[in-house]
């Protein structure tokens, strides 16, 4: 192999571009994978802010009430069937009641 | 090999090199996007797992505490009900004794007997209301008469009034005061409270009676 001066100054140059060439590519390399650290990373973080828990979360609150009300609603009608059976029925207690009182046996 | 061919060989290796380590880091970064997505999912669904029980074990609570205030406003309208029914039946007493009929005398009657059965001695106490007096001393003969036949020995009574004023009733002791038996309206009242709530609770609120 016989090289001119000027023929290895030409290669040593190439070598040098070439070098650079892996170099970007290293630091491209690092910036790919420092971005998608990142996003892991926000992923990550998405989770601990939660949208979709505070969401469920009222939701479910929502819910609650309706069937509290519904409850309410039941017990109501409850109550003023009862309050009316009883107002049907208190004459027939107090005269019960005042029997008994009297009932004496000897 | 030529100058040419070397430095077009030092090139080629140069762009493998850096295609490589670029695929390479694409190839690492989708695979850490990849896997923190995964377990952030994973982590998601634990966590509405997690929320969504204790959101129903809170649910389970307030509902249960809702129906008991609603079934403690249901009972409290059944005692307020039945409250009413022995305010009104000893109202309807008090209105009979303070007439003083003929129902209340046979009553005033039957109370001492019973009072003097209830007892076993021989000479007794009836305390009255003031305004009874009279009517259990026009009935006292009727009333040892019927005491001595029911106990087969005589009996001897003693007719006094009563310190208090109840509606109406006796309050039985033997002489010595040992021993007594409180047959008064009100007492009669307050033993039926305490024996017939159930018997009331069940006339009150049966429906279609």
């Amino acid at each position: 192999l016989s090289l001119e001066i000027t023929e290895l100054q030409e290669l040593i140059a190439q070598e040098k571009e070439a070098e650079g060439k892996v170099r970007k590519a290293r630091e491209q390399a690092e910036e790919i994978l420092k971005k998608a650290r990142e996003e892991a990373e926000s992923a990550a973080q998405a989770i601990e802010s939660d949208q979709h828990q505070s969401k469920t979360r009222e939701a479910k609150k929502e819910q609650i009430g309706r069937k509290k009300a519904e409850i309410e609603k039941e017990y109501k009608l409850k109550l003023a069937a009862l309050n009316k059976v009883a107002e049907e029925n208190f004459e027939k207690a107090v005269t019960f009641v005042t029997k008994e009182v009297v009932k004496v046996e000897v | 090999m030529s100058v040419l061919e070397l430095k077009s060989e030092i090139q080629r290796r140069a762009e493998e090199e850096s295609a490589r380590i670029l695929e390479d880091a694409r190839k690492e970064a989708e695979k850490l996007v990849a896997e923190a997505r995964s377990k952030v999912e994973s982590l998601r669904e634990e966590k509405t797992r997690t929320l969504m029980r204790s959101l129903e074990t809170e649910e389970r609570a307030e509902l249960a505490i809702s129906r008991m205030g609603q079934k403690g406003e249901i009972l409290q309208a059944k005692s307020q009900w039945s409250n009413r029914v022995f305010e009104e039946a000893g109202k309807r007493l008090a209105e009979m004794a303070e007439k003083r009929g003929s129902d209340y005398r046979d009553l005033l009657s039957k109370l001492i007997l019973e009072g003097i059965m209830k007892i076993e001695d021989k000479k007794f106490v009836a305390e009255v209301n003031s305004k009874d007096v009279d009517t259990i001393k026009k009935e006292s003969k009727s009333i040892l008469d019927s005491a001595t036949k029911m106990k087969n020995e005589r009996i001897e009574l003693e007719i006094k009034t009563l310190s208090t004023t109840p509606m109406g009733g006796v309050v039985i002791s033997t002489e010595d005061k040992t021993r007594y038996y409180n047959n008064t309206l009100e007492a009669r009242l307050f033993s039926a409270r305490q024996n017939l709530a159930g018997e009331i609770h069940k006339i009150m609120f049966k429906a279609g009676e």
